[in-house]
């Protein structure tokens, strides 16, 4: 695989928040991991260093393709993946060039894995006077990496937890939605959900029903369930979009129909 | 060393008790409990493997003593990070030299990486300095699935009454590095030393890291 960075602007003024792309190039038949690799795995690791004053927020990671193997399931990325994170300038800005350097340090698998690491730089002019940075040469990156980013979910999310299962309700996605037919949940933790389990999608209402079996922390409370909710086949234009979930758990004894 | 051999020769006994009660309830075939999956505080899933020296191990006669399942692919890159720092081999030594029965099991099917005849696999012990107790050839993936092995390494502990007590990975840092050994919190070394003293296990349940297992 083949990395790198790029920012969107080609210039940076004082205090200003901008963003860097990571691009992953995956040789073919090989992926890279999400943030829960799933089953097996290890997620990308990236370690920036930039200029003093500089910071860098967290990865956004984009929605995950879900690999099934056998028994296992991960969650990955094939072909080309974007990872995109803020930055933030300080205040005061000196004259010369800002370098920006990130390692990235990440595990490609097809059968067999390799870990592999590799330096990546991006180079900013910083206008300490200028009130507006100059935009990025190709803006068109930077479109495509945000509209694979997972959506924050017009949705709420409830949870009804039992020995076995967990029982995801997504209130009235299908009022916006008829004809949803098939949704995926992609746990951003491990140990709730069983991964390679076959989750039971059913319409109850406006509301959509995942059921889904719990993973190895089956004896722990769950009070939360974070992840990302991927829209199959029957959703129109939203299909393959991912919306983010923080689901609760709805009170104890609450009956699971309304 | 010699609590090792010492340790051996009591092993080859029990071993031999396993290899007439096996044949006569289930012929010498691997076998392993059907399961919904392993359940910390809930019986170990009973297993009968085969061991890199033909040698028939039952889980069963091994109550009384703690137990370690190891599931390893020495070719994947987690698994080498433990096992080029000598850190795998070094919780094996110590935990053998206790009395502690470790089992390394090899779930990958013929024809997947990691797979390896009885004496590629004594030949990787020895090469590598490992100390296991016996390893455990399951090209099959019986005894995997039974246990829900999915990486390399994926570690079980199992108490001297056979409950399971542990299942997870191997430490908490899950990467391929070995500068990360060093300030890792091993889970099995301290599950290890709990269920040694009598004492519940901090983090019974954690996340195993590694390696897809590649079943048949």
């Amino acid at each position: 695989m083949a990395i790198e960075a790029f920012a969107d602007q080609q210039s940076v003024a004082p205090g200003q928040t901008f963003r860097v792309a990571l691009v992953e190039r995956i040789q073919p038949g090989w992926h890279t991991y999400w943030i829960n690799p799933g089953d097996a795995g290890q997620a990308t690791k990236l370690r920036w260093t930039l200029p003093e004053g500089y910071r860098v927020a967290e990865v956004q990671w984009p929605v995950p393709q879900v690999f099934r193997s056998g028994s296992l399931v991960t969650y990955g990325y094939e072909g080309q993946a974007v990872l995109l994170q803020n930055v933030q300038a300080p205040d005061r800005l000196g004259s010369a060039p800002a370098q920006l350097s990130v390692e990235a340090q990440w595990l490609a698998c097809q059968d067999i894995c390799i870990p592999e690491h590799s330096v990546a730089q991006v180079t900013l002019r910083q206008d300490p006077l200028a009130a507006r940075p100059t935009p990025a040469a190709s803006p068109a990156l930077f479109v495509a990496a945000a509209e694979r980013l997972p959506k924050p979910s017009p949705w709420r999310a409830s949870l009804a937890v039992d020995a076995a299962s967990v029982v995801l309700r997504v209130h009235g996605i299908v009022r916006q939605l008829p004809s949803v037919a098939q949704a995926q949940f992609l746990p951003l933790t491990w140990g709730e959900i069983d991964n390679a389990a076959k989750q039971r999608v059913v319409r109850h209402g406006a509301d959509l029903l995942l059921t889904l079996n719990r993973g190895d922390l089956r004896s722990s409370p769950i009070g939360t369930l974070d992840g990302i909710l991927v829209l199959g086949p029957g959703s129109g234009k939203l299909q393959g979009q991912g919306y983010v979930l923080h689901a609760f758990a709805s009170d104890a004894g609450e009956p699971l129909a309304r | 060393m010699n609590g090792i051999q010492g340790f051996h020769n009591a092993y080859v006994i029990r071993v031999c008790a396993a290899l007439l009660a096996v044949s006569w309830l289930a012929g010498a075939a691997p076998y392993a409990a059907a399961a919904e999956g392993p359940r910390v505080g809930s019986m170990a899933p009973d297993f009968v493997g085969t061991d890199s020296n033909g040698k028939n191990i039952a889980l069963k006669d091994l109550r009384g003593r703690i137990v370690v399942l190891e599931w390893s692919n020495n070719q994947c890159p987690f698994v080498g990070k433990h096992y080029r720092s000598g850190n795998m081999q070094a919780l094996q030594k110590e935990s053998t030299q206790k009395g502690i029965v470790w089992l390394t099991i090899l779930s990958n099917a013929p024809g997947e990486q990691g797979n390896v005849s009885a004496a590629e696999a004594n030949a990787l012990t020895s090469s590598r300095g490992a100390a296991p107790s016996a390893v455990i050839l399951d090209p099959s993936g019986i005894i995997g699935r039974a246990y829900g092995a999915r990486t390399t390494p994926h570690m079980f502990v199992i108490d001297k009454t056979g409950t399971l007590v542990y299942m997870g990975g191997i430490d908490d840092k899950p990467t391929t590095d070995v500068a990360d050994i060093a300030t890792a919190k091993n889970y099995v070394r301290l599950a290890l030393t709990a269920v040694t003293s009598g004492t519940p296990v901090q983090d019974p349940i954690t996340r195993p890291y590694g390696c897809s297992v590649k079943y048949q």
